[in-house]
């Protein structure tokens, strides 16, 4: 960690540079992860990170000057507010899409919404479609019952691949908290899909 | 605390974090910015969970037991979260590995002045799973083209893009005024498109959708869909004004499950040029097209229309075989791929391409659905030639024609009606302005069957022109009976389409029904997703019911096995051809596991017990009663606390009656009488117990009608009644009155049996001699009619009936089969005092309860003319009707009744001439003809139940039962003739139906309702032979008569050392075959100490 901060003190932008790229794909899961499935087609998450990337590096000396966390959760921060921002443009331009439908699917409540999606977009055959179906309804009504912050816990280690370290930071808890959440809501996860699966 | 702060849109639980200071109080657990902190601060079981994820994301598949041998301390942890984990790690690849091609296909997204080779983009005009479609120009030639963009699904698997490549070759070659030409296959930077002619027009399904909008409702943007469609679940939209709704995910989910022409980005339809949206800028401009290349449908109308229509598809055909002549198949003809222009010509795209992306991902329900509204029958089997392309033609002339799709309705029905009913409705039923002769043309095309469609798509287009030129066309309307021979050949198609689907359904239902109650709470869009999940669920069982209901209504007719003495030998199982057999056993695995899998929620009781009752009915054709029985007394239970819950609710009480019927009728098959009996009185008890409005119900009185009607006639189906009608000795039988004779003539092929009157009475058969004498303490817990207590079973208020001697009231027409006296007083009185008292007049009760049966059965088809359901009743209770008339000799009801009955099945066959049952029905009713009438009118009568069962026996080799119908037609219409002395004809008749029987016989060597038919039949050749031996034939009369009643008993104690029943029918029969062996030998002998004599 402080390796990643002194290399990002003395290499300068490419020192970013490099460092952005080694954690992209995490990104690109995260931008892929909540980006609203309506705006799919028009935002590619690799144009949400170029944008992201731009932010910190009009940043990256401010944060360098007082790092609160860790380099990857920072940008992972920008990241997400990057993505807000981007959403919030597409749907401000059409004031009757927002009103329609749902909130933009960034919040931890809408995480397990993310999953649901995946519903909606079925290319196996029938039979893994339906399986796969299965699957994805009971952990959507599983996540949907789970506290709000359990639930992000399951989301950030699986859907966007963080460690228990970087899950405890990105959401302010202790690496035990953090841990111990994991596993009270992986346990309450099972539990629910234990009953939902009789 | 969290919760509020997450509630809103705005401010996220991240974004606070992103955006806090550094004194924000919620760091007080002190994050950690060094990754030095040791495992120890882990919870040990996420530890391990973090390594099986890592490895899982590694590719590996590492197994749990390892974990548990490495933390055995946390095994219950590891084993109760790790499967968890492993699902999660499953989903989340395959969502990234989903968005990974939904990206890269948006990245072949161009825009207007970008170029891609030689072609520079215009615009996009449509977008679909093979990929976008361009207009573009190819800057070289300067001409406008339709540019395809091949997307991720064709171009990344090698495969597929070889498979197109070829394809698209092959149809590059294709040359001719009305397919669009494909000028070339190009591949720039990996991305794969080809180019073809660009159509100025639209896709005939944007002109049928514009025409259907001028004739509805006058509103261009309101009526896109069929009126079906607006019935509430699908947002009244157009694909032009609300981007809005499409842009929804689950609402667009919703809409192209409903009509796949409204998929927008998704990968389900195949794309013409045109056919998908792509900006609302776009669609206006294109809805400005459709319309003035639609102008050909809609501004001409009537005849001209007519005239263009055939015009148009005539082109289609032409091309067509063009194609196929070049061994080119298209796949996939249907409105959207038919490009009319604005010359009013119409032009084919995408040859043979559109189904490759298809092929190896038939998707969601959705697709599947849209897929099945366009496919031949043989392509549910995998099958394709050019007589599939000639069927879609078809299709999509039925659509012009009447501007809605051949097989329509909302999602479920599309679905199940695609698997039930292949036959293409009349054209003329929707618009009776269409000509006959198109109507006749679009039949023909779109017959199942392939053999008897066009053989050519030039054949197809002669017709036509044919019609065009108004000359006679050349296809024949199929009659009644070429669509009968094809009902019985497309059923293996049909159980093999039922492969597919099936295995999509079962996944369907099970899934959904279970996440259903979940959904409401967990998705945002409440409404649409509950739907959703609903439309699905009732989706997959309706299509479950269709498919059952299918394979149920054809084969084995209702009555027969149980129109036979020995009737708990049923043929039902014979009669399933292996693949139905095997269908209907995994159906029957769906109901169960159905309903065992939601056993325990209340809010699924009524589809539980409609579930079970399925079960039961496949387990009744499937021939095994018991088990079935064992389900239909679960579907009681859980509609006994339905009712209890809901007694207004009129359905619950119907189906529990019939429920109760149907048990009864399977105790009878299993020779369970006295079962029989408490089955039907329950299901007149069931409703008796309800409220009048509930009474009301006319499936309830139905069932009720049919509850007295299968209780009074107990006698009759299970054979029992015709054993016992007194018979005259032979010499007074043959002097006696014709009609006389004719009321013996039992159902079922018993031509010959002749009980001394006065012995019989003792000699009912019972199939059940061990059966302990009351039965109620059998019947499992929750079965019956719930805190009532059985009748009594001795001291009820009949008393006793053991003072009726033989010969006595107890005899014909009197209650049902019984071994004793004592036996018989026991079912009387197992009757509640709700069924008249049969003790006093039993004989005359139960008929007089019958009549009650008919005369509801007739009021409630006075009331419901159109409910076949209801006349077929009545029919099957006059027959009944006719048997109790005959026996207490009332030769005028009797005739009555059995010309009403052929009178209704008469117009039953007319009206659903397709529909073997009634036919069977008819055929069968005919052969009682002897029963009512007198010689001569029953000869006529009995001359058509030989020509009609054998239609069917030859149209239906298979079905045992037409079989066996055809050797008793044959039988009893030996009889009357043998009455008319026609010796001669009668001799042939029964030689011929001893020949079916034998044959039948020998398949089915240990089946009494075979062999006790084949014995009497003999026996009745064998005693014509003796009898009407007369002059120089008398010796090798009376010796054929002996070889054949030889033979008669030597098979038939075969058959008897087969079976361990020794039931007094078996033994009865085989009495008379001696009693005839006797009188023949007898003769012999006179005749050889005679010599002169003759």
């Amino acid at each position: 960690m402080s390796d990643e901060l002194n290399s990002l003190r003395t290499g300068g932008e490419a020192a970013v540079a490099k460092l952005f790229a080694q954690y992209a794909e995490r990104l690109e899961r995260l931008v892929e992860f909540r980006l609203d499935a309506r705006l799919r087609s028009r935002v590619d998450p690799s144009d949400v990170l170029q944008e992201a990337y731009i932010e910190i590096a009009r940043r990256i000396r401010d944060y360098l000057a007082r790092p609160e966390v860790s380099f990857f959760v920072w940008i992972r921060q920008i990241t997400l507010q990057t993505l807000i921002g981007v959403q919030r443009r597409h749907f401000g331009q059409k004031r009757d899409l927002k009103q329609e439908v749902v909130f933009p699917n960034t919040g931890s409540d809408a995480t397990s919404f993310s999953i649901a999606q995946a519903i909606c977009a079925q290319q196996t055959s029938p039979s893994r479609a339906a399986m796969r179906a299965e699957e994805i309804q009971q952990l959507h009504a599983a996540l949907a019952e789970m506290d709000e912050t359990d639930r992000e816990v399951l989301a950030l280690r699986h859907f966007e691949h963080l460690g228990n370290n970087e899950v405890a930071e990105a959401l302010g808890l202790s690496a035990t908290a953090a841990s111990n959440r994991y596993v009270r809501a992986m346990t309450r996860l099972a539990e629910v899909m234990q009953r939902l699966s009789p | 605390m969290m919760k509020n702060v997450l509630a809103t849109n705005d401010t996220t639980l991240d974004e606070r974090i992103a955006n806090r200071s550094p004194d924000d109080s919620t760091l007080d657990e002190k994050p950690v910015v060094s990754q030095s902190v040791g495992r120890d601060d882990r919870n040990p079981v996420d530890v391990l969970a973090d390594e099986f994820s890592a490895r899982l994301r590694a590719g590996e598949s590492p197994s749990i037991d390892e974990y548990v041998r490495r933390a055995p301390e946390h095994e219950a942890a590891i084993r109760a979260i790790f499967p968890s984990i492993a699902m999660m790690e499953g989903i989340s690849r395959r969502e990234h590995s989903e968005r990974q091609v939904e990206r890269r296909m948006n990245r072949l997204t161009l825009s207007g002045g970008e170029t891609l080779g030689d072609f520079r983009i215009v615009r996009e005009i449509g977008r679909g799973g093979m990929g976008i479609v361009y207009e573009a120009e190819q800057q070289s030639l300067k001409r406008r083209v339709a540019l395809k963009v091949l997307g991720p699904a064709v171009s990344e698997s090698p495969r597929q893009l070889q498979r197109f490549l070829r394809e698209a070759e092959s149809a590059a070659r294709l040359h001719h005024t009305n397919i669009v030409p494909v000028y070339g296959i190009g591949e720039e930077g990996g991305v794969h498109f080809y180019a073809m002619q660009f159509i100025d027009g639209a896709p005939l399904s944007r002109a049928i959708e514009t025409q259907r909008d001028r004739s509805s409702s006058g509103s261009p943007t309101q009526a896109q869909a069929p009126p079906e469609h607006a019935e509430g679940n699908r947002p009244a939209t157009s694909q032009y004004d609300s981007p809005t709704v499409l842009m929804d995910p689950s609402a667009a989910r919703l809409i192209e499950t409903q009509d796949e022409m409204l998929l927008a980005g998704r990968a389900a339809s195949a794309p013409g040029q045109n056919d998908m949206p792509s900006s609302p800028g776009a669609d206006a401009a294109r809805l400005a097209e459709s319309l003035g290349a639609s102008q050909w449908l809609s501004n001409v109308t009537g005849v001209a229309n007519f005239q263009n229509i055939a015009r148009m598809g005539a082109q289609v055909a032409d091309a067509l075989d063009y194609a196929h002549q070049h061994g080119v198949l298209h796949r996939d003809i249907k409105p959207s791929n038919l490009m009319l222009d604005n010359a009013g010509d119409v032009w084919i795209t995408d040859f043979g391409l559109v189904k490759l992306a298809e092929q190896d991902d038939l998707t969601g329900t959705g697709d599947l659905v849209g897929t099945l509204r366009y496919m031949a029958p043989e392509q549910f089997e995998g099958r394709a030639d050019a007589k599939t392309d000639i069927y879609c033609l078809g299709l999509t002339l039925f659509e012009l024609l009447t501007l809605r799709p051949a097989f329509e309705g909302d999602q479920k029905l599309a679905y199940a009606k695609r698997l039930r009913d292949q036959e293409v409705p009349r054209p003329r039923a929707i618009n009776a302005a269409i000509p006959r002769d198109l109507e006749t043309i679009v039949l023909k095309a779109t017959n199942a069957e392939p053999t008897a469609r066009y053989s050519t798509a030039a054949a197809l287009a002669e017709d036509l022109r044919r019609f065009l030129d108004d000359r006679p066309i050349l296809a024949r309307r199929a009659t009644a009976l070429e669509r009968l021979w094809r009902w019985s050949r497309r059923n293996p198609a049909l159980a093999a389409a039922s492969g597919l689907a099936l295995s999509l359904l079962i996944g369907i239902a099970a899934v959904e029904w279970n996440a259903r109650q979940r959904v409401e709470s967990a998705l945002g869009e409440t409404d649409i997703a509950r739907r959703q999940a609903e439309a699905n669920v009732d989706l997959a069982v309706d299509a479950f019911d269709s498919i059952l209901e299918n394979v149920t209504s054809r084969g084995v007719p209702t009555s027969l096995s149980l129109d036979v003495p020995q009737s708990e030998i049923g043929l039902a199982r014979s009669s399933l051809s292996a693949a139905d057999a095997e269908l209907l056993d995994r159906l029957l695995g769906f109901y169960r596991q159905f309903a065992e899998r939601n056993a325990k929620n209340a809010n699924l009781r009524e589809r539980n017990a409609t579930a079970y009752h399925r079960a039961g009915e496949i387990l009744v054709r499937l021939g095994r009663l018991t088990e079935a029985e064992a389900d239909f007394r679960l579907a009681m239970e859980l509609l006994t606390k339905l009712i209890e819950d809901q007694p207004t609710n009129a359905a619950f009480v119907a189906e529990a009656a019939h429920i109760h019927n149907e048990l009864g009728e399977s105790m009878l098959r299993r020779g369970l009488f006295h079962e029989t009996f408490d089955a039907h009185v329950e299901a007149r008890a069931v409703v008796l117990d309800q409220s009048p409005e509930v009474r009301a119900n006319p499936e309830v009185r139905f069932e009720f009608a049919r509850a007295t009607d299968l209780f009074a006639s107990i006698d009759v189906r299970s054979g029992t009644k015709d054993v016992s009608f007194s018979r005259a000795p032979e010499s007074v039988r043959r002097g006696g009155p014709p009609d006389r004779d004719f009321d013996d003539r039992p159902p079922g092929s018993r031509h010959d049996v002749r009980p001394p009157p006065r012995d019989f009475d003792g000699r009912r058969p019972s199939r059940n001699p061990d059966r302990k004498p009351d039965g109620f303490d059998d019947r499992p817990p929750g079965f019956g009619r719930g805190d009532r207590p059985p009748p009594p079973p001795d001291d009820g208020p009949h008393g006793p009936d053991e003072g009726r001697g033989p010969g006595g009231p107890g005899g014909p027409g009197g209650p049902p089969p019984r071994e004793t006296s004592e036996r018989s007083a026991r079912e009387v009185n197992a009757m509640p005092a709700a069924m008249r008292d049969p003790a006093d007049h039993p004989e005359a009760s139960l008929a007089e309860v019958l009549l009650e049966a008919c005369d509801e059965f007739r009021s409630l088809t006075r009331e419901f003319p159109d409910n076949a359901k209801f006349q077929f009743a009545l029919v099957q209770s006059l027959r009944h009707r006719l048997v109790h008339a005959a026996s207490t000799n009332e030769p005028v009801v009797a005739c009555e009744t059995f010309l009403e009955a052929v009178q209704l099945l008469e117009s039953l066959v007319a009206k659903s001439p397709d529909d073997p049952r009634y036919r069977f029905e008819l055929a069968d009713t005919l052969t009682h003809a002897g029963r009512a009438l007198n010689g001569a009118d029953a000869v006529d009568f009995l001359q058509r139940a030989v020509a009609d069962s054998e239609l069917l026996a030859s149209r239906f080799p298979n079905v045992t039962e037409y079989q066996l119908l055809l050797g008793t037609a044959l039988a009893r219409h030996a009889a009357s003739q043998e009455l008319m002395s026609s010796a001669s004809a009668a001799e042939m008749n029964l030689t011929r139906a001893i020949e079916l029987l034998t044959r039948l016989g020998t398949q089915f060597p240990n089946q009494g309702i075979i062999q006790i038919p084949l014995a009497q039949t003999r026996q009745q050749l064998g005693d014509l032979l003796r009898t009407s031996a007369a002059g120089d034939a008398v010796a090798p009369q009376l010796e054929r008569s002996r070889t054949v009643l030889d033979a008669a008993i030597a098979d038939f104690e075969a058959y008897l050392s087969t079976t361990p029943s020794t039931s007094q029918f078996n033994r009865r029969v085989r009495t008379q075959l001696r009693e005839s062996q006797a009188a023949t030998l007898a003769r012999s002998n006179r005749n050889d100490t005679l010599p002169g004599h003759e």
